[in-house]
């Protein structure tokens, strides 16, 4: 890696009049411009890169470093730190950067849904502290990880305590508003320029507040690409600093695959063929400004039950209401609400809380203020939604509101309360009443010849063809309504449903899966489709979290094949791609922690992500990396690491590198680039002067180097010129000095062999060509002699 | 010995000539007189074909005098003659796969075990170059790693009367070059293939030592990782 | 269909490179690899030397069959005796040009462009295939393999004939024109 002598090394590297040069000009000019083109924001202030944390904390080589916030020490040493601290330490320190984090992550998605449901006085109470969001903004950040241990009894009553036990506070309608649009609107997310300019955040909150839109996924981790692409300037010298300290840890997960996969699994949206999303629970709050409370309750009670908010008829409506009177500590008597609280539970029974907060608007200088922790499970357009605000802010400083100490103190309390006290043991209680009275007699034997009768009635099949909204409780042998596409909620295959998904949030797999794999026959038979491939989906998933030492044979056979099924019915029958993504994406994870022989069935997975063509470009390049980890977690056998999968994972690595150098994610492709080379054992450090045993393939891994040598030249240079203005919109223009000033420019001095390093090692000529010899080997007889 | 004329001995000398001779014509390629080249001829013509005995021992003696220039020792001439039979061993193996079967179907016998391979030595090889199988195979009873091919009156010693000085040299290193060729082309490394003498000083075979004066082991040492590879692969099926 | 045989010696490097396409049902023996896809197929063919390596100890046979498959390039490998690797990638679907054929990987444009097709049923169906777009082609099929495996049979006659050279060293590299030309013969006869 020497720069060639004749090259002044203070000239500026465009100057060098080598040949090959004028290969590289072309893109250098090119791709910087066109990468920098496609960012909308320009300003690094630090409230943006607080949206960032989870993934330009990773970029910075620090492998060990899981965590999703900052950690105190990662902002002193940020030059984006922003200024005070977030408050509460992030939820997730505990249980990121495990080696089984993929799997945490998966356990921490499928969590209770607890709607928040205000009374208007409540809001403005909220409004009036900061919160514009109201209740639902205060409360949901706390929701996400309850503090302490919570127990959960299984269904064969043994206990088992989890520290990162969650719920997801959510408005109550959220999920909905989503399905509709997915399908409506699908028009304007494909053209994404028209989403991104301002389009979101004319929208309803709620329908933000709901995932399961895979363009918008990729949006949001394209931002954070771009943004952590903008930081990598800053860092190159680190970076190459670390070069060898970083090349010896194994591949971690990159932190935009977790991101990609936690906005994936953010904001589950309702849907009738799984309840992962319908509400467990509902917080209905009042404040004590109330002037008439109970009748408030009431009334907020009779809108979830019969009015605005009912949720459609496939939800069961006869989830928990939990009554919640918020005082106001600066403002009203506490005994005059203590009062009120008792006569709520006399009223309202046990499932109530007295939230006691302080109505002042809390101010960062206040001596006892903490931020809102951030929310990790935001959806992805709520995410885009936050980012495209603070870009167009000119605030630099961070606008998360403030809350006091004691206040964060009483909504941990409330949460926990509400989690602990009523939320599990009404979820317990549910399934063991269901597991009684509806699935275990359809596990017995007695159980098949019900399913069997209700299959071989004579009217079985006209009348289910007929089946409408008319004829739900008329006789028809199926419960499902074939028409709108969904069970009601009271019939057994609802509740079973429902009892698998509650077993699934409390973690009881083995449950979950029994019934999941119940359910799978019964869906089949009925041509539930839908419900059939998330029966599926789940059941996998919960088998492969279940069952500890699974034989390769229950992989082959039920692993594959639920599998197989989940995705062909999500893709050809119900047009789900997104519901197959995650079938897809959850399947590779889990099969991967599973190692050796399992990883290979993880990468098949993951290359039919790819071949169904389910994700967008930043996906692709994602998981095309996440393939070549999971070959690359096969370890061979023996010294001879007989069955061993490095080329494979080399092979995708290096797809990676190119579909990231293709996408102008240069410190991603380098990244990968880096990591392919070590799979093929011609890394820079060891294999100085080795090459890929074919051309074609040193060919490309040459190509490669030029092009990120030739970006990192070129973002030099490009820091030092002005804007072309052809290549940048309107827009942009403005901030383009802030680039310039930036102190990074200069740091890429000091890596001055880089750029060379490609043009050096690419023979403009191939090398066989000059050595070609004429063939000897025909002219001799050599098994012939007698 | 039927095929292949032992001649990688020559080798660097003559490929420059060829290099030489080749110049003239840059097309690179020089077709025979009859216009057939290798490829036109059927690999199995000379299946059954034999070579003159006195031929081949004449061109041996030229082999081992040509190996004898400039041998710091008996270790050193053995190796030499190693070397020139280990080429031998490679493209036999080839050879004799392909037509161990029937044309036109692939053969299936390729050895991918320690002992199918041995027995591919003892009787394919030996018969194909001596026209009879080996006439011992064992194990060695200290050494899993070690295997020994008893030859009781090796071809290739027929006609070599070693002198007393270096009474310990044995000719037949060129056939433990081949053997090595064969185990290292089907992927079974060895720390090498020696060819010893059994007789005087053995007590306990004197008595055959006697009867067969030539008598000539083969000494085969697998590398650990075959051995391990052998027992992954018995494992696993 | 297009055709990449690649012989592979015992340390991964090439010793020999055949591009060509079927002859069969009017096909005029030209593979129709894209540009990008040249080195592609290096990259794949190197990538499935990972499975030959575990099947390989697996059986005596030399004729391996279908042993591995990277998006729709199917690779059918034969083992030597000196463990020279033959190796062959067909890929059906250069018959369709306007179809994104390659793995999208290996083109710049393809994610791009195959990304928005995802919602409409058209590649919802594809997704029904098992995730190949060539659901027609079945590289397991008795005819498919049994095509093979005589190109491969003919091609280990003319390897053995080129190694029996005494010139030619283990994992040289094969410039012989007649072998070339002996490999162009057995795949206009067979493939």
């Amino acid at each position: 890696m020497t720069s060639p002598p004749d090259v002044d090394p203070l000239k500026s590297p465009p100057a060098a009049e080598s040949p090959a040069a004028s290969i590289v000009l072309p893109k250098r000019r090119h791709s910087p411009s066109a990468s920098l083109a496609s960012l909308p924001y320009r300003r690094s202030n630090q409230s943006l890169s607080t949206l960032f944390a989870s993934t330009s904390s990773l970029s910075k080589s620090r492998p060990s470093s899981g965590t999703a916030t900052p950690t105190p020490s990662a902002h002193a040493n940020s030059p984006f730190s922003p200024g005070p601290s977030n408050g509460a330490s992030s939820p997730l320190v505990a249980s990121q950067g495990r080696p089984d984090e993929p799997r945490n992550l998966i356990l921490r998605s499928f969590v209770p849904h607890v709607g928040v449901l205000a009374s208007v006085d409540t809001e403005e109470m909220l409004q009036e502290k900061g919160f514009p969001g109201g209740l639902l903004q205060l409360v949901r950040p706390f929701g996400e990880l309850i503090p302490g241990k919570v127990t959960i009894r299984d269904s064969i009553g043994s206990n088992r305590s989890w520290e990162d036990f969650g719920v997801r506070f959510t408005g109550l309608k959220d999920g909905l508003k989503s399905a509709r649009r997915s399908l409506s609107g699908r028009k304007s997310t494909d053209s994404r320029p028209d989403s991104r300019g301002g389009a979101l955040d004319n929208v309803n909150p709620a329908w933000l507040r709901t995932g399961g839109d895979i363009t918008q996924t990729e949006e949001v981790v394209d931002r954070h690409l771009s943004f952590a692409e903008l930081q990598q300037d800053d860092i190159s010298m680190d970076y190459l600093n670390h070069k060898e300290f970083s090349s010896g840890t194994p591949p971690a997960s990159s932190p935009f695959h977790a991101l990609y996969l936690r906005r994936l699994l953010s904001a589950l949206p309702l849907s009738p063929h799984e309840t992962f999303s319908h509400p467990v629970a509902c917080v209905i709050a009042i404040s004590s400004r109330c002037e008439n409370p109970i009748e408030e309750l009431r009334r907020l009670y009779g809108t979830t039950n019969t009015g605005d908010l009912r949720l459609p008829q496939w939800v069961d409506n006869s989830y928990l209401r939990y009554y919640v009177l918020v005082h106001d500590e600066d403002h009203d008597d506490v005994a005059k609400s203590t009062s009120l609280y008792q006569q709520m539970t006399r009223h309202f029974g046990l499932h109530c809380h007295m939230l006691r907060i302080r109505s002042n608007e809390c101010l960062p200088s206040d001596d006892d203020s903490v931020r809102l922790p951030s929310s990790e499970w935001i959806s992805s357009a709520e995410e885009l939604a936050e980012i495209q605000r603070r870009e167009t802010s000119d605030d630099v400083d961070d606008p998360t509101p403030c809350l006091f100490e004691s206040d964060a103190t009483a909504i941990r309390t409330f949460v926990r309360e509400l989690v602990v006290q009523s939320v599990i043991p009404s979820m317990e209680r549910l399934s063991a009443q269901w597991n009684e009275q509806v699935a275990s007699r359809r596990r017995g034997l007695s159980g098949r010849f019900m399913s069997l009768s209700k299959k071989w009635t004579p009217f079985g099949s006209s009348s289910r063809n007929s089946s409408g909204p008319m004829s739900l409780n008329s006789g028809s042998n199926s419960n499902y309504d074939s028409l709108q596409g969904f069970y009601r909620p009271d019939a057994p295959e609802a509740t079973m449903r429902k009892l698998a998904d509650y077993a699934f949030m409390l973690r009881d797999f083995k449950l979950a899966q029994s019934t999941y794999d119940i359910l799978r026959s019964d869906f089949n038979s009925d041509k539930a489709w839908k419900h059939y491939a998330g029966a599926n989906e789940m059941a996998a998933i919960s088998t492969l979290l279940n069952v500890q030492g699974l034989t390769n044979k229950t992989r082959t056979e039920s692993i594959d094949q639920m599998l197989e099924t989940a995705t062909y019915s999500y893709t050809t029958r119900c047009m789900a791609p997104y519901y197959a993504l995650r079938t897809l994406a959850l399947g590779l994870e889990l099969l991967r922690l599973r190692g050796s022989s399992a990883a290979d069935d993880a990468a098949r997975w993951g290359s039919r992500i790819l071949e169904a063509g389910l994700v967008g470009p930043v996906g692709h390049a994602i998981f095309t990396e996440r393939i070549s980890a999971c070959y690359a977690s096969r370890k061979g056998i023996g010294s001879g690491s007989w069955g061993s999968r490095k080329r494979k994972s080399g092979l995708l690595a290096m797809l990676a590198a190119d579909q990231w150098a293709k996408l102008g994610k240069y410190a991603q492709a380098e990244k990968a680039l880096k990591e392919a080379k070590a799979l093929y054992g011609v890394a820079d450090s060891e294999g100085e002067g080795k090459k890929l045993p074919f051309d074609g393939m040193q060919m490309l891994s040459e190509e490669l180097d030029e092009v990120l040598s030739a970006n990192r030249m070129g973002s030099q240079e490009w820091g030092e010129d002005t804007i072309h203005p052809n290549d940048e919109p309107p827009v942009v223009e403005e901030v383009s000095e802030e680039l310039e000033t930036k102190p990074h420019r200069q740091s890429l001095i000091g890596v001055p062999a880089a750029p060379f390093a490609g043009l050096e090692a690419t023979p403009l000529t191939p090398t066989r060509m000059e050595h070609a010899e004429p063939a000897v080997e025909n002219q001799f007889e050599a098994t012939e002699t007698g | 010995m039927s095929t292949n004329p032992p001649s990688s001995a020559g080798k660097p000398a003559q490929q420059a000539l060829q290099q030489q001779t080749r110049t003239p014509t840059p097309s690179g390629l020089r077709y025979p007189s009859n216009k057939k080249t290798i490829y036109d001829r059927n690999i199995n013509r000379t299946k059954t074909s034999e070579l003159s005995r006195a031929a081949f021992a004449y061109l041996f003696v030229e082999m081992i005098a040509y190996a004898q220039k400039r041998v710091t020792g008996i270790a050193d001439l053995e190796k030499r003659l190693n070397n020139q039979g280990y080429p031998l061993g490679l493209k036999l193996l080839d050879l004799l796969l392909l037509r161990s079967t029937v044309p036109s179907t692939p053969p299936t016998t390729r050895p991918t075990r320690i002992l199918p391979l041995l027995q591919f030595i003892t009787t394919t090889l030996w018969r194909h170059l001596f026209a009879r199988p080996a006439d011992a195979l064992e194990r060695s009873a200290a050494n899993p790693a070690e295997y020994m091919v008893t030859d009781n009156a090796p071809l290739v010693n027929e006609y070599i009367s070693v002198p007393r000085e270096i009474s310990s040299f044995n000719a037949a290193a060129f056939v433990s070059g081949i053997v090595e060729g064969v185990c290292d082309g089907a992927g079974f490394r060895t720390e090498g293939v020696s060819a010893h003498w059994v007789g005087e000083g053995d007590a306990a075979e004197g008595g055959k030592a006697e009867m067969w004066p030539g008598k000539t082991i083969f000494l085969i040492k697998f590398a650990p990782e075959v051995l391990e590879r052998e027992e992954v692969m018995g494992k696993g099926g | 269909m297009s055709y990449y045989f690649a012989i592979v010696g015992t340390k991964d490097n090439p010793l020999f490179e055949h591009e060509f396409g079927t002859s069969k049902q009017g096909g005029d023996g030209i593979a129709r690899f894209r540009e990008e896809a040249r080195h592609m197929n290096q990259f794949i063919v190197h990538s499935s030397l990972d499975i030959v390596e575990e099947v390989q100890w697996g059986s005596g046979a030399t004729y391996l069959k279908h042993i591995d498959r990277f998006h729709s390039n199917y690779i059918s490998c034969f083992l030597t005796g000196t463990n020279a690797k033959f190796l062959l990638l067909h890929n059906p679907d250069t018959h369709h040009p306007s179809s994104s054929s390659l793995p999208p990987s290996a083109s710049s444009s393809s994610p791009v462009t195959q990304f928005p097709r995802h919602p409409t049923p058209s590649t919802s169906s594809r997704g029904s295939t098992y995730g190949t777009p060539s659901s027609s082609y079945n590289p397991t099929a008795p005819a498919v393999e049994e095509s093979i495996k005589n190109f491969f049979v003919d091609v280990y006659d003319a390897w053995v004939k080129t190694v029996m050279s005494p010139f030619y060293h283990v994992d040289g590299v094969v410039r012989s024109p007649v072998f070339r030309a002996r490999v162009q013969g057995a795949a206009r006869k067979f493939l």
